[in-house]
């Protein structure tokens, strides 16, 4: 430290400690908390000091603020030891509990997204049963710290504390361990694998509805011998605890699966239950298929069915839980067609009160509907079950309803191909397409063919959200010569219109976008068009190309290399290009990039160094005007070359008549007529009529003035503050629409609002959903009574039928059920009784007859002037 | 108002020699509340030292509130001083609640290297830590709502093992050894 003109020195170390520790009495429960400061770290941790009961820490606290709340039975157990600590930035919780559950440990580093999870149950020793107690000591038959633990990384998980037989060492993923008869094992299940976070990521855990409790599933495909193990579940509901699993055993020509086979324990009482969801028995010798599979959870049933004789095979599935189910058909049969589509299966489905969730392009190939029909093997009917069962993909939803069409085709026997329709509706329309294909060479082999390309395909038709999209994308089981020779890329087209907010907006990818430009968060990402062939532990090579379009630039660009790395050797060749194009305004960017060179670390005697020899070529240009600069580089010697003006200025603002024509209708979309002159001229306003055509005189319509609405709309926002034109340089203005209307007497005006781009329009911020014209409505006319002063024509009548008074109303015929008996009688003895009736219509009318009507004489001579009888409604 | 109350002094070695700077040693032994310390200062040539530390061999000493409320001739706001401290979760009040000094240390040297005094070698060592313990033992059959059973804090920068480990507090490394 250097104070002034005085030198000193401090020899303690200057980093000073503290540690806090306290310890607090809460209902008879002791509780011990610390924290400390080492170095940078501070360290938090605390713990219980005795066993801690929940029900009665409850009780007491309850009784303090005089409760008497109702605590479960399952919670009447006692927790040894309780602890939570955030020590070197590593959170941790461990709880030890004297119940079936004994221990549960979670960890998680700092502002990483590794941690571990992991559950340890009661030992079960075997020794109690009474026989096997007579010749085995308890210690050593039997079944302890049987743990599940899932984790992100290698791991010790210690299932006993102080224990070296409780501590086991687990891979990323998910394991299981314990100690069987004294041999240790740690089988790791599930390898965990790490993924961009979508909003698919919880397809790992799914949940299912069973009969009011939740079931959680985990999805395992894991094969032992004979066995294979398709998904765990776990439940907990009124202190029961269950675990279970989907699993097959193949027996040829046999499969026998169960579903939902497991145990439930009560927590209460320890009772232990087994449980079992459901049973399915197949039989396929190659010539022979018959199988079936039922499955109860709850109120809900799910059960399939197959049989087939050869090449040819029908399988039926579905579920049904109260009011909802699901119908699913498949046919696999060699129906035919040309080499380039010949059918090989189609496939149904229809689902009532259900829609279909649409996956991620990475998951298209689990969707329950495609992974039935595709595949080299066919699917076991449990497997299907629970698929169908899976609501991540076909949930629950009350009023909508689905149908699917499936077809499964060959194209010249080398590639196999399954696509599916989906078209739901009900509460809202959406039109969907799924599918996979496979090729490989050569044509379908199971062995390692020398190349091998799977691909997802998705297309979704959203009117209500207004978007269409289409896309592609090789699965990472694709290869080319090798395994090793990965081949990737993805294809995307997406349209947004309607109500959606980005309305006008689309995108076309194939293989991402330029590394500088800043993708929209609503455009999709996709992977890059390319292969990664690590050749050998020395030698890797890769290359990939990319092209975007979207409504403002257009991108591309492509690159490759080299690497050979020997110890301390290396060598590399990069070659790259990319270009970007803007328009409105107009701007043109480039980079090429050629790198050759090799390098070699020198180590002797702890002394390193790296020579270096490259010969690099980087050039970058872009406009306009024209211009850039070239870096060269050679090993002993490297220099810039500069062309064209480098102080680039942002491209000048558009005028306004450049952006009128650019981004505001032309006058001949708008009503399909040129100017004089004959060119397009903007036409900021669109107006659409809605009215009832009556009549068309010179090519000009006539509507009626009933029921007439028309919406003006602006494509510039109308604003009483100001709003800017991004592409004009943000020149602000404010708009306004003034209406007039003549010979109309009353109408009314709304307010129309839509979404505009915020790349053109901008205000005091970003501004979306603005003011853009009015919807007109022609008020209804007022109603004309009974016409004494005019006469009225049929036409008028006719034309009018709506609004004149309602006796003049040309409505639909009605069928009226008359007498069929003497009616001329009935008419004579009744026709007076309905004057009163008829004097009070006519008031009600405006008519004040100038004297009362009488048809008593009419009534009476009725016999006479009648000849037959007349027609009286029933 | 602390209440010092000197006990001893001693000044037993003061030797001048010719030519030479003057050697200078002084010791106290100081109680402060009842908490019994020692002091010490010595300069020899160019060396300045002083020493403050526990004077009993075991550095933790305890004295109960009610006690420093009496030094401090505090005591007629004891009933008010007591109420506070049973809201804060010492239901024993000043009588049942004791305050320890674990450690109370504090080392200062500085040592000039060249004649003009510009460049100095400085040692600061200092250790404290002190506790509240709550000697209040409630029923069995009625445990309190909440209490606090004690509560120690150490602040040092000291590497001296004796130091260190006569502090109140244990790293939360040393607690965890509990659970393994």
């Amino acid at each position: 430290m250097d104070s002034g003109n005085e030198y000193r020195r401090l020899r303690a170390s200057e980093d000073a400690k503290f540690a806090l520790k306290l310890g607090v009495n809460l209902f008879g429960f002791k509780f011990t908390g610390a924290a400390e400061k080492d170095g940078d770290d501070i360290n938090l941790s605390a713990y219980s000091d005795s066993a801690l009961n929940i029900m009665k820490l409850v009780s007491a606290a309850a009784e303090n603020f005089g409760l008497e709340p109702y605590i479960p039975k399952a919670f009447d157990f006692e927790i040894e030891r309780l602890r939570v600590d955030y020590i070197k930035k590593i959170l941790s919780f461990e709880c030890e509990l004297d119940s079936f559950l004994q221990k549960i440990r979670f960890s998680r580093e700092g502002q990483s997204n590794d941690y571990l999870l992991g559950f340890t149950v009661k030992n079960l020793s075997l020794t109690d049963i009474p026989f096997i107690s007579e010749f085995a000591e308890k210690e050593t038959l039997g079944l302890n710290d049987l743990s599940v633990v899932f984790g992100t990384k290698d791991e010790n998980y210690c299932a006993k504390s102080g224990s070296k037989d409780g501590s086991f060492d687990v891979k990323p993923g998910l394991s299981l361990c314990g100690n069987i008869c004294g041999f240790k094992f740690a089988q790791l299940i599930k390898p965990y694998e790490k993924k961009v976070k979508t909003d698919k990521d919880s397809s790992a855990l799914s949940a299912e509805n069973t009969g009011g409790s939740k079931t959680f599933w985990l999805d395992i495909n894991k094969k032992v011998s004979i066995i294979t193990l398709h998904r765990a579940g776990f439940s907990y509901e009124d202190g029961k605890f269950g675990a279970m699993l989907d699993a097959t055993a193949s027996i040829n020509p046999f499969i026998l699966s169960l579903l939902g086979a497991g145990l439930q324990v009560d927590m209460d009482t320890m009772d232990i239950k087994f449980l079992l969801s459901g049973l399915g028995l197949e039989f396929d010798n190659g010539f022979l298929t018959i199988g079936g599979s039922f499955k109860k959870t709850g109120n809900k049933y799910a059960g399939a069915l197959t049989i087939g004789i050869k090449a040819f095979k029908l399988t039926l599935a579905g579920t049904y839980e109260r009011g909802k189910f699901l119908a699913y058909a498949l046919v696999n049969a060699n129906i035919g067609g040309p080499p380039a589509f010949f059918v090989t299966g189609i496939a149904a489905a229809f689902g009532y009160n259900k829609r279909i969730v649409l996956p991620d392009i990475r998951d298209v190939s689990d969707f329950p509907l495609v992974a039935a029909a595709v595949g080299k093997k066919p699917m076991p009917l449990a497997v299907m079950i629970g698929k169908l069962e899976n609501e991540n993909y076909i949930a629950d939803s009350a009023g909508d309803k689905f149908i699917s069409a499936g077809i499964k085709f060959t194209t010249f026997n080398m590639m196999e191909s399954f696509v599916l329709l989906n078209v739901g509706f009900g509460t809202r329309l959406s039109i969907s397409l799924l599918g996979t294909s496979e090729i490989s060479i050569p044509p379908m082999t199971d062995k390692n063919p020398i190349a091998y390309a799977q691909l997802a395909l998705k297309s979704n038709l959203d009117p209500t959200e207004g978007v269409f999209s289409m896309q592609a994308q090789l699965t990472s089981e694709s290869y080319i010569l090798s395994k090793a020779c990965k081949l990737t890329g993805g294809f995307a087209f997406f349209l947004w219109f309607g109500e959606n907010s980005h309305k006008g907006d689309f995108v076309l990818s194939l293989g991402g976008y330029h590394p500088d430009y800043k993708k929209p968060s609503h455009y999709p990402s996709v992977p890059r068009l390319g292969v990664n062939w690590k050749i050998s532990s020395k030698l890797s090579v890769s290359g990939e190309a990319y092209f975007a379009l979207t409504p403002s630039c257009i991108m591309a660009g492509v690159r490759m290399n080299a690497l050979y790395k020997d110890g301390n050797l290396k060598a590399w060749f990069i070659a790259q290009v990319d270009f970007m194009i803007k328009w409105k305004p107009f701007e043109y960017s480039a980079h090429l990039c050629v790198s050759l060179g090799a390098s070699y670390t020198l180590k002797w005697f702890g002394i390193h160094h790296t020579f270096t020899i490259e010969l690099g070529v980087d050039i970058d240009f872009h406009g306009p005007e024209f211009s850039g600069k070239a870096r060269i580089s050679w090993f002993i010697i490297s220099f810039t070359i500069k062309f064209g003006k480098q102080d680039q200025s942002p491209p000048p603002p558009l005028s306004y008549d450049e952006f009128s024509k650019s981004f505001l209708p032309l006058t001949n979309k708008a009503s399909n007529k040129l100017t004089d002159s004959g060119s397009e001229k903007p036409e900021p306003l669109t107006v659409t009529v809605n009215g009832k055509v009556h009549g068309e005189k010179d090519g000009v319509k006539y509507v009626s003035a009933d029921g007439l609405s028309f919406t003006v709309v602006s494509a510039v926002p109308i604003s009483d503050n100001d709003v800017v034109i991004r592409p004009m340089g943000d020149i602000s203005f404010r708009s306004e629409i003034s209406f007039n209307a003549e010979g109309v007497e009353k109408y009314e005006t709304t307010d129309y609002f839509q979404n505009v781009p915020t790349a053109m329009w901008g205000g005091s911020g970003e501004i979306r959903r603005v003011k853009s014209g009015y919807i007109v409505t022609v008020a209804e006319p007022t109603v004309e009574t009974f016409p004494k002063t005019r006469f009225i024509s049929l036409e008028e009548l006719r034309r009018k039928n709506t609004r004149i008074y309602e006796c003049y109303k040309f409505g639909q015929p009605v069928k009226i059920q008359c007498e069929s008996h003497d009616t001329v009688k009935t008419f004579s003895e009744t026709v007076s009784t309905v004057n009163e009736k008829r004097k009070a219509f006519l008031e009600k009318m405006g008519i004040k007859p100038e004297k009362d009507i009488s048809l008593a004489l009419y009534a009476q001579n009725a016999e006479m002037l009648f000849d037959e009888n007349i027609l009286i409604k029933e | 108002m602390a209440k010092y109350q000197i006990t001893a002094s001693a000044s037993e070695s003061t030797k001048i020699q010719a030519n030479k700077n003057a050697n200078i040693n002084a010791g106290a032994a100081i109680s402060v509340f009842g908490i019994h310390l020692m002091a010490a200062v010595e300069k020899q040539a160019d060396a300045t030292r002083f020493l403050v530390c526990p004077s009993t061999e075991n550095p933790k000493q305890s004295v109960s509130l009610a006690s420093i409320l009496k030094d401090a001739e505090i005591e007629d706001k004891k009933d008010s001083i007591d109420g506070v401290i049973k809201f804060l979760g010492f239901p024993g009040g000043v009588d049942k609640t004791f305050v320890d000094v674990y450690q109370a240390f504090f080392y200062y040297s500085s040592s000039e290297n060249d004649k003009s005094g510009a460049n100095k070698d400085i040692d600061k060592e200092y250790a404290f830590s002190l506790g509240i313990t709550n000697e209040f033992k409630p029923e069995p059959t009625e445990p309190l709502p909440f209490s606090i059973e004690s509560i120690s804090f150490s602040l040092w920068n000291s590497t001296r093992e004796k130091v260190v480990n006569s502090l109140g507090t244990y790293s939360i490394e040393d607690m965890l050894e509990k659970f393994n």
